[in-house]
This record gives structure tokens, C-alpha cells and sequence, in this order.
């Protein structure tokens, strides 16, 4: 009976959370991206549309289409562990592309039209630094750094593999003449190994004597392994053996070329070379990249792009993109020349653009890509301005003079205002629909109910003015990425109003924790005053002195107003709560490595004290740390080892948001008794994890104190580990080890006395009576977990929900009701009534709680939940390899009118009647009258 | 004789189990430093530890820190069960003052090894006592007490202890268990209902009844009507 009410229940909740088909889209969207590419093969079919191949730094194969740059598809792959890997290493030939994949162990072939996958196979079980692969007519060469194996092109077995000695540490194919030849060099080796390779054998055929340091500093160049070290190049014929040193009398940074030219690139000039490795030309000047085309070498820097002839250095062409301040340096680029030349740029932003050059003529950017956003970092999301008439009511109720006529003027100069403003959108509004009726033939009813509702919709669409919508629902997303771009997202449909680069030095923090490199990004002034611009900040170091820097912007033109570099390295950066009273600003406290305290920006009447948590991560000591804000000392209030191990690694430590709303205080029981929660906003979270002996440890210490309110382990546990940390619970994953599958926990502190011990204020210093009462419990979840978050609403009011994003592309939708410490084991009649869901071990997984439906996002690494306006609706971002971002309705719409209410018909409806009823009136008495006068 | 001896190893396991705590504390972030006292932890038959502190009997406590009630009142703790390592916890002299120098010392522990531990004022007398909860924005009020405030005297306290406890797993068990006693029960119930037909369906039965007892009361009157015309 239980499961059946369950079921029922369930089948209930679940309808109400689902979208309807006419909704796909429509308060959602998805960016999907590729991510920065590390190879770009022009693809130009004779049918159909030319296409560009790439590999990402992400391992992402994908094709773009080339004159617009819309994914054709994606590819996905395994995902890297070391960055020093080699990445997805590709080739392709008329139908198909090879690949080397997930660490030099799967070759994999895909159909170049639509990027299915051909046949796979696996080739090694260990993974390997590097990997090359290479085709003829008929088969696939394919080599890492243990063996070369040979694959005829329609079987997906090898039909040779040969196993190379140990420490190799470069192997790679040259097409040379009529043969495919492999170099290898191995570690400690004066010498590199040229091995013949052909479907029947392979065999070592000469080896090159010589030195080489650096293997990165290699390239093959045409049918030559060319190797730099600063000004010297040697170039090694692979074909006779021999090698020869020139000297550039330049300090190389780039060589590239083909079998006819070598290119050299330094800082301050790029150099041909011809055949015999004679020098043709020198072109001065500074660039970042350059590519070859047939006879042409193309040269990129940061504002200006040259088209140089290779058999002389002459210069073409040259044309000046835009201003070079607002452009990032180039980092690679590739050109395809037929008769244009078709230029695809990547900046050091992960900006992808593609840029068609007319020699003699022009060059036009077609399209471009930001492909940083792959690389989130941070985001928040902030309130539109307010509208004109909005501010004016602000105006109004702001005066502090009490002044009666004054008031009244000024209630008149607002509502005529409100009238003007009211009676312009009428108009314009007008206007649209007469505009949708002239442009439309057909004159049925149902066509202009159609014309209203679509120009209603269009009143609240992406083009309206720039400012807060009544509910503010629309937001502007800011975005900080790993790669130094700062975007400003309009949250209606994902488009990208502003952005801005941080600049060449720009190097992102690191956590000390988990090792993550980091851009915080704070808000410190939201628009909330309306007379003053709202202020955000990102904080990152400096590459080259490593000190930080503060850039500080509006966050809703992305205008940049201030660039402060400070003395030193950065430790901590943290936004105080304090306020600023003259500006509004809450000002950042960064904690320098050298001990010293700053605040940005500067503020004067500073009191009160700040506690942080620290973490010696070497020696697991944790400690509070008071910081005197008015005279910037730190103290040490609290130290203790918290009871970690040496082999213990603390995965993560989460405090909760300090604005956050917690609306009701307690619980009611089912005997109407309530039970208090024990909210105690400096309570700090840390999971730690103990590889060796598989255990999970959950600390929650309080910060000020150093009280540890609860602390509890589990063993045969493993990560990946994600928690939530919010009202007066904790939410955890992990994998168990003991039952093989995700496991989900929650852990909810409640006060252990009838009242609320401290009513108003909590006070770390003076402990509750009773230790707070723990619940916990644990559920089984039949999925694994990339990322968690939870729901925000207004007021706190709304019954929270977790959010799951899971390796199958979905993000799970699950309820704080189900995912609940306190759910009993016997259901009775009472809490059936209360609608109490008794405990099940596992949580459900329906399709219908997928907020993403089948727009599957994947990689997810964070989830970002804002509150909206509406205390039902909560805004989520949620981000990884795509963008998606959604409203979410954690307790159902229940202060919205459905999608689907029909405004048009009842107000229809409604004048209908009262003309009905008018006319029914006068109808009446007519009647009557001629009734007394028969 | 083997009686005693199990007595004496059994005796000596209870005493190994013991472990003290050893703390002082400081007014000026020790700069100098006196004996606090000694917490002793002590096994109870399930297991978990018990504390109890032994204050150091230091007759002028309430007045040294009555001279400094506006400072951190810091305790530095150094546990027997692991050599080499330090405790740091503070508080303000003012709200120990307020409690009458009695401490609650939140002791944290895993297994044999101290977490953390916390010096606390007594909550009892220190809430009473609070009428202007601590407010952050002016923290340099100095402190005040009430009239009836104990300086004199040796500090005292009570401990709690908290231990590790042990995160929960999905309760299948149970869950599976609370299904089959369910579906047995359902089984029984259905056994068990030996009711007669009339008593079990009797609310089927009685509307048809009742709808064939009005049609054939009002058919008759028709058959009558129709028969007179």
C-alpha cells in the first residue's frame, strides 16, 4: 500500500515537474562548444558544404561548418588526466578520420559526414605520453611509446604490431618518397632510430647520430625531424641519415614548413628557408603565428595579418583587423588557400575566428566562436538595472522630507510618467500586431488570438530594453574563464553583450586544496542602488611577477574601472561583509603571502573582526584565524589536527553562501511539535578522503570556535566526492566500494532543546545547551554524480532541490523531501495525512526530473543556482563542456499562471458577457414594456 | 591466582585506556602561561570516552582575569596520546567572568587521538546572563558584568565529549525485511477476512437493492396510469 501512495505520489510530483513539448526551448538554452583547438584540417568536399576538422586541448573531435562555424558534430572523447599527454592526435582521409585517442590507447575511426563512429579498437591498456598515427591508400600506421601496430582501413584488427624498447620518448612517422618511416628516440640516446614501416615489417634501417635535449622543441618538417635550441637549428635528413646545424642568429620560438620551405619565428622576425636550407627571406616584425598555403606564408599578430609570397618574402598583402588594444595575439593558425584565402585564427583567448582574405582586396571576419567558455571558472548572476519607471518609484519613496505638496507633485510627475510610458509600449505594440496582420493572409479567429499572444511574447523577448523585467527573471549571467576572458551572458537566450580579455600576463590562481586553478569573481556591488553602477571584480595573478591583480568592471556594460596590481602574491581573497556606506561596496580582503592585509578598494571605517579557516595541508593542521579588520592583524584563535592523517587529502571545504535565506526556523513533527534547526551560519564543511585505507571523513567545524559540531567517517568509500552545504544540512556522493555503486547522504543538525537557543544572533562563543541532534541517512543512487548544487529561491521559502549532473549528459532534479534524513521508516495514517514519504534505500530516478530534458550537457563541473524574482523560480547554469541554463520550479509553479492560461479568451469571455449581460438587460425591458403595453 | 592475574591485566587495560589532557592557559597570547588543570578522559564499558576536569586549583584565577577581562583568554591543550603536538582554543575573558569561571570544554576525539578541543563558558549561566549579545560592529565595549559576578576562586568545568561517528549506508535490510512483513501481513489479513459475502460487500449490494426497490415502486403507478388512459 505504501508503494502504491509512493508510486501514485511520485507519478503526481513527477507530471507537475516535467515541460511540455511546446515548452522545450523556451525558458532554456544550450550552448554547446568544442572547446580550443589544437589542430584545424580544412575539410573541402566537391558536394555539400566545406567543413573544418579539429582537436581540442578538451578531446573534442568535431567539424565545423566553414561558412558559418555551426557544429556539424561533436565528438567527445576521454577526457586527458595529464596535460602533458599528447592530446587527440588525428588524421583523415577522404571519408573517414583516424584518431588516437584517450592517451595514445584507442584508435578510433569516424565517419567524416556525420561523425559516426566506423570501428574502434583498443590498443594498449596502459597509457602512453605520446601517440602519432598516419595513413596510406590502404592502411593505418599507428604508434605510441611502446609499439607501432598497422591496421589495414576496413578491419579493425591490426594486422602487424611491433613493439618498440623501452624509453621512448618520441616516435613519429615522416612520409617520405614512396615509404612510411618512423623516428624514434629514446631516453638517454645519442641517437634517433629510423625504422621502415610497411603493412608486412618492420624494421630498424639506419639511425642518425646526434644529441637531442629538448624532444618539444621537434618538429617534422616535410620529409625532416628539425629540432631548435635557442638560436641553433639541426635539421635531420631522414632520408640519408645525415644532419646539419645551421645557426639563425635569432632565438627561435616557432619552426614549421613543408617539404620545400622551412619557417623560422622569433620575437622579432620570421625567416625562410628554401632548399639546401638556404635562407630566401627575412620579414621583420613581431608575430605570433603563421601558417603555409601553397605558395603563400600567412603571418598573424595581434591587430594586423600578412600574406608573404614564399619564393621571395614579398608582401602581398596586409591589412589591419581593428584596434589592437580590444585584440588578443593569436595563438595558431591555419589557412587554406583556392582562391581566397581562408584564414581560421585561434587567439590566446580561445576565440576561434575565420577570416577570409581577398589578396589585393579586403579581409572580412566571417564568424567567430568563444570557446573559453568551456573553461568556467566562476560565475554569478546579477539583476538587470531598473526601469525607468521603476526608479522613479524608487525616487519617490526615497525622499526623506516630508514635505505634502512637494510628495504630491511629485506622485503626479511619476504617474504621468507611468502613462506616458505605458501608452509608448501600447503603440509600439500596436504596431506589431498590425505589422503581423499585414504580413499574414489568413483572417480566422485562431490567427489573431495567435498575433496577440505572439506580440505579447515579443514585448518580453531578448530585444526589449535592457533592464529588469518584473519578476527579474532575466538576469545578466558574468562568467570568468580559465583562459582570462570575462563574458557578460544575457541570461533570455545565452547571448554573449559583452566580454573582455585580462591581458597577455594573465595566469589564474591556484586552490591550494584541491589544486584547481581558480579565477574568483566577486560581485561587490550589485544594482540594487540604482543611482550608482554596479561593481565587480576578478582577482588572478600575474604570469611573469606572479602578483596579483584586481580588475574591477561594471558588470552590466562590462566597462573596465580599475586595474590595481598589487604588491604581492595573493594567499586569500575573500569579500567582506562589511559595507562600504558611502559607495556601497563591499569590499575585497586579500591576504598576501608576505602576512600583509588589503582591502579593495580601500575603506576607512572599518571594525569588527573576520574569522577564515586554515588549512596547513602538508602537516593537516587546521586553525581559525581572527583577522582585526580596523588594525589588519591576524591571530591564530584555534588550532587542531581535526583528527586527519598524514594520508588523508581534504577534497573539499564549503562553508555556506553568508546571503543566504533560510525562512522558516524549524520543523513540524507529526506530533505538532516543532523542531528547531540548527542554523549556524559559520559552520564550515570539510570531506576528507584516505586513498590507502578507503575512508571518508565528514568534519563540520564551526570557524569561529573551532567547536566540531559533528564529525563522522565511512569506510570503503571512494571519491569522486561532491557536497552541498546549505540551510542546516549537508548533502554528500561518493562511490562505495563495499556495494559497488554512488551512494548519496545527508546529514541535518537540528537543536536538541524545545526553543531556539539564540534567537536573534548566533554566537559562535557561547555554545547551545545540548549538542545539536544529528540525522543522517543515506540513500542509494543508481547513477554516478559529476557535479551538485542546490536550488535558491527569494526568500528560502520554496523546499529546496538538489541538483545532480550525472556522466549520461542529464542533470537530476531531486527534491531536499526525498533526499531527507528524516524520512521514517513506518509510515502511519498521521504522516500519510502530512504526506511524510517513508524511506526507501534508493532514490528514483525519472526521466521527467531531467530539467534538461534531452539537451544533454556534458562534463558538467559546476552548477550555478540564482534566485529570480518569483519566490517559486530559481535561474541554474550549469556548465562543463555546454552551457545550459534553465529556470527551475522546485516546489511546482505555484505563484505563476501556466504557460498555457489563455489571457485572450478570458478577457473574451469576460467582455462578452458584461455586453451580453447590457444588452440582455435592455432587451429585457424592452420586452417588458411592450408586455404592459399588449 | 589466575583469577588475580586476569583481574590485574584487565585492571591495567582499564588504566592504559585512561588519558589525560594537560592545558593551560594564557591572558596574553603566551607571552606567559599557568596551569589550567587536566582533563581525564576515562573508557565507559560501550566504548565512548567521559571527561572530567581537574581544575589546577589556582587560587587567584577570577582575579587575574578580571585584571584582563577585555583580553583572549587563550588555553593551550596537549593530549598524552599524541607527543608533539598542540591544542589552541580561545575565548574572552569577559564571558568566562560572566559564568562564574565555569568552563565547558568541548572535547573532539577519534578513536584515541583529540580532534580539536574547545573552551566554552557555561551555557547556562552565560546565556542568563547576555543581554546584549555580542555585537559585531562594536567590539571594542569593554566588558560588562553583572553585580553579582564571582572573581574569586579556582576555575572549574565540566567536559563533553564528542566522538567520530560513523556516516550511515542505504538500509536495505531493513527496508527489504519491512516489504516482506508487509506482504505477510497483507497475506494474513487476506486469510483472515472470513467475513460473510453480505458483511464484505454489503455497500455493492445495497444500492442495487435499493435502485430495484424504487423502480418497481414507481413502475407499478405507471403500469396503473398507462392502464387507465
Amino acid at each position: 500500500m505504501t508503494r502504491l501512495i509512493w508510486l501514485l505520489w511520485l507519478t503526481l510530483i513527477s507530471g507537475s515537474l516535467a515541460i511540455f513539448e511546446d515548452q522545450v526551448g523556451k525558458l532554456d538554452w544550450r550552448k554547446e562548444l568544442v572547446g580550443c583547438p589544437n589542430n584545424v584540417v580544412f575539410d573541402k568536399v566537391e558536394r555539400g558544404s566545406d567543413r573544418i576538422i579539429l582537436t581540442t586541448d578538451e578531446d573534442i573531435l568535431s567539424a565545423l561548418s566553414l561558412n558559418t562555424g555551426e557544429i556539424a558534430w561533436r565528438r567527445i572523447l576521454e577526457k586527458r588526466t595529464n596535460p602533458s599527454y599528447t592530446p587527440v592526435v588525428s588524421t583523415s582521409d577522404q571519408d573517414y578520420i583516424y584518431t588516437v585517442s584517450d592517451e595514445g590507447r584507442s584508435i578510433r575511426v569516424f565517419r567524416k559526414a556525420d561523425g559516426v563512429l566506423n570501428w574502434q579498437y583498443l590498443l594498449d591498456e596502459e597509457k602512453s605520453e605520446i601517440a602519432d598515427i598516419i595513413t596510406t591508400s590502404t592502411n593505418i600506421f599507428v604508434t605510441n611509446s611502446r609499439k607501432i601496430a598497422i591496421f589495414e582501413k576496413n578491419r579493425e584488427t591490426p594486422i602487424g604490431v611491433h613493439n618498440l624498447p623501452a624509453g621512448v620518448r618520441f616516435s613519429k612517422f615522416v612520409r617520405s618518397a614512396d615509404e612510411i618511416l618512423n623516428l624514434v628516440i629514446r631516453e638517454n640516446s645519442q641517437s634517433i632510430d629510423v625504422r621502415s614501416v610497411s603493412p608486412e615489417n618492420v624494421e630498424v634501417v639506419r639511425s642518425i647520430q646526434g644529441n637531442v635535449k629538448n624532444i618539444e622543441k621537434c618538429e617534422i618538417v616535410g620529409e625532416n625531424l628539425v629540432c631548435y635550441h635557442s638560436d641553433s637549428l639541426t635539421v635531420f635528413n631522414v632520408q640519408s641519415g645525415t644532419s646539419k646545424d645551421i645557426s639563425t642568429a635569432l632565438t627561435i620560438t616557432q619552426i614549421g614548413g613543408n617539404s620545400k620551405y622551412l619557417i623560422v619565428r622569433s620575437q622579432s622576425s620570421v625567416k625562410i628557408y628554401g632548399e639546401n636550407l638556404l635562407e630566401v627571406a627575412k620579414i621583420d616584425g613581431k608575430y605570433d603565428a603563421f601558417s603555409l598555403s601553397n605558395d603563400y606564408l600567412i603571418l598573424a599578430s595581434k591587430g594586423e595579418i600578412r600574406v608573404v609570397s614564399l619564393q621571395n618574402g614579398n608582401v602581398l598583402f596586409k591589412t589591419n583587423l581593428a584596434s589592437s588594444e580590444t585584440r588578443v595575439s593569436p595563438r595558431r593558425i591555419y589557412a587554406s588557400s583556392t582562391k581566397d584565402i581562408e584564414l581560421i585564427v585561434i587567439g590566446e583567448d580561445c576565440k576561434i575566428e575565420m577570416i577570409v582574405i581577398e589578396i589585393g582586396k579586403q579581409a572580412i571576419i566571417e564568424w567567430k566562436r568563444e570557446e573559453s567558455l568551456m573553461r568556467i571558472s566562476a560565475v554569478e548572476m546579477v539583476d538587470l538595472p531598473l526601469s525607468e519607471s521603476q526608479q522613479l518609484i524608487e525616487d519617490e519613496f526615497d525622499e526623506q522630507q516630508h514635505n505634502i505638496i512637494s510628495a504630491f507633485i511629485r506622485r503626479i510627475v511619476v504617474q504621468i510618467g507611468q502613462i506616458r510610458r505605458w501608452a509608448i509600449r501600447s503603440v509600439e505594440q500596436l504596431f506589431a500586431i498590425t505589422a503581423t496582420f499585414s504580413s499574414k493572409n489568413g483572417n480566422g479567429f485562431s490567427d489573431f488570438v495567435k498575433s496577440v499572444k505572439q506580440s505579447a511574447s515579443t514585448s518580453f523577448s531578448k530585444d526589449g530594453p535592457f533592464e529588469r523585467d518584473l519578476f527579474n527573471i532575466r538576469k545578466l549571467i558574468i562568467v570568468s574563464t580559465l583562459d582570462g576572458v570575462i563574458f557578460g551572458l544575457d541570461s533570455a537566450g545565452g547571448d554573449i553583450l559583452w566580454r573582455f580579455y585580462l591581458g597577455e600576463n594573465f595566469s589564474p590562481l591556484k586552490s591550494e586544496i584541491s589544486g584547481n586553478s581558480q579565477l574568483p569573481l566577486f560581485v561587490q556591488r550589485t544594482t540594487a542602488h540604482y543611482q550608482l553602477n554596479g561593481q565587480a571584480s576578478v582577482i588572478f595573478s600575474d604570469s611573469v611577477t606572479s602578483n596579483g591583480i584586481i580588475v574591477s568592471f561594471n558588470p552590466i556594460t562590462g566597462e573596465i574601472v580599475s586595474r590595481e596590481v598589487l604588491g604581492g602574491k595573493i594567499k586569500r581573497v575573500s569579500l567582506l561583509p562589511n559595507i562600504d556606506k558611502s559607495t556601497h561596496v563591499h569590499p575585497l580582503i586579500i591576504l598576501q603571502t608576505n602576512g600583509a592585509i588589503k582591502y579593495f578598494p580601500e575603506i576607512e571605517e572599518v571594525q569588527g573582526s573576520l574569522h577564515m579557516l586554515d588549512v596547513e595541508k602538508d602537516n593537516r593542521i587546521v586553525g581559525g584565524l581572527k583577522i582585526n579588520l580596523a588594525k589588519k592583524t591576524i591571530k591564530k584563535v584555534w588550532s587542531g589536527n581535526l583528527g586527519l592523517s598524514q594520508n588523508d587529502q581534504i577534497i573539499a571545504i564549503k562553508g555556506k553562501p553568508y546571503n543566504q535565506k533560510v525562512h522558516s526556523q524549524g520543523r513540524v513533527l507529526i506530533d505538532r511539535n516543532v523542531q528547531y534547526k540548527y542554523i549556524n551560519p559559520n559552520l564550515a564543511a570539510i570531506a576528507a578522503i584516505n586513498p590507502t585505507s578507503q575512508i571518508l571523513t565528514i568534519i563540520l567545524v564551526d570557524v569561529v570556535s573551532g567547536q566540531i559540531v559533528h564529525s563522522a567517517s565511512i569506510g570503503k568509500a571512494a571519491g569522486p566526492v561532491h557536497f552541498v552545504h546549505s540551510e542546516n544540512w549537508l548533502a554528500y556522493s561518493y562511490w562505495s566500494e563495499k556495494g559497488r555503486r554512488t551512494e548519496l547522504g545527508i546529514i541535518e543538525l537540528y537543536e536538541s532543546s524545545d526553543s531556539p537557543s539564540q534567537k536573534e544572533t548566533f554566537n559562535s562563543l557561547i555554545p547551545t545547551e545540548h549538542a545539536p541532534v544529528v540525522m543522517t541517512q543515506a540513500y542509494i543512487y543508481a547513477n554516478g554524480v559529476e557535479a551538485m548544487s542546490v536550488s535558491e529561491t527569494e526568500q528560502g521559502l520554496t523546499t529546496r532541490s538538489i541538483l545532480l549532473a550525472l556522466p549520461c549528459g542529464n542533470i537530476h532534479e531531486v527534491s531536499k523531501r526525498i533526499l531527507d534524513a528524516t524520512r521514517p521508516f513506518e509510515v502511519t495514517q498521521a504522516m500519510r495525512e502530512e504526506m511524510i514519504i517513508g524511506y526507501m534505500p534508493e532514490i528514483p530516478i525519472a526521466t521527467e526530473e531531467m530539467i534538461n530534458y534531452n539537451q544533454t550537457i556534458h562534463r558538467v563541473r559546476g552548477i550555478k543556482a540564482a534566485p529570480a524574482g518569483l519566490e517559486s523560480t530559481s535561474l541554474v547554469l550549469a556548465y562543463g563542456t555546454d552551457l545550459f541554463f534553465t529556470r527551475l520550479t522546485p516546489s511546482g509553479t505555484f505563484d505563476i499562471l501556466k504557460d498555457d492560461f489563455d489571457h485572450v479568451l478570458i478577457s473574451l469571455v469576460l467582455t462578452a458577457l458584461v455586453v451580453g449581460s447590457y444588452v440582455a438587460k435592455r432587451w429585457a425591458r424592452a420586452n417588458a414594456l411592450a408586455a404592459q403595453w399588449a | 591466582m589466575k583469577c588475580c592475574l586476569l583481574f590485574l591485566t584487565f585492571s591495567t587495560i582499564c588504566f592504559a585506556a585512561d588519558w589525560t589532557i594537560n592545558l593551560e592557559y594564557s591572558l596574553n597570547d603566551f607571552s606567559t602561561s599557568s596551569p589550567l588543570g587536566t582533563i581525564e578522559l576515562r573508557r565507559n564499558y560501550d566504548g565512548n570516552y567521559t571527561g572530567s576536569f581537574k581544575s589546577s586549583q589556582e587560587k587567584d584565577f577570577g582575579k587575574k582575569l578580571l585584571e584582563a577581562k577585555d583580553q583572549t583568554y587563550s588555553v593551550r591543550a596537549k593530549s598524552s596520546t599524541q607527543p608533539g603536538q598542540e591544542f589552541l582554543t580561545t575565548s574572552k575573558a569577559c564571558l568566562l567572568l560572566r559564568s562564574n569561571l565555569f568552563h565547558l570544554f568541548w572535547v573532539s576525539t577519534n578513536g584515541q587521538q583529540l580532534q580539536t578541543i574547545t573552551v566554552f563558558p557555561d551555557p547556562v549561566a552565560s546565556q542568563n546572563q547576555i543581554e546584549d549579545p555580542e555585537n559585531p560592529q562594536a567590539p571594542s565595549k569593554t566588558c560588562q558584568l553583572p553585580s553579582n559576578h564571582v572573581t574569586s576562586g579556582a576555575p572549574s568545568g565540566t567536559v563533553t565529549v564528542s566522538t567520530r561517528g560513523v556516516l550511515p549506508t542505504p538500509d536495505t535490510a531493513s527496508f527489504v525485511q519491512r516489504i516482506e512483513q508487509e506482504k505477510r501481513a497483507k497475506q494474513h489479513g487476506a486469510d483472515a477476512d472470513n467475513r460473510s459475502f453480505l458483511a464484505k460487500y454489503w455497500m455493492y449490494i445495497l444500492p442495487v437493492v435499493l435502485f430495484a426497490f424504487l423502480s418497481n415502486a414507481v413502475n407499478p403507478e405507471n403500469q396503473e396510469g398507462g392502464g387507465q388512459q
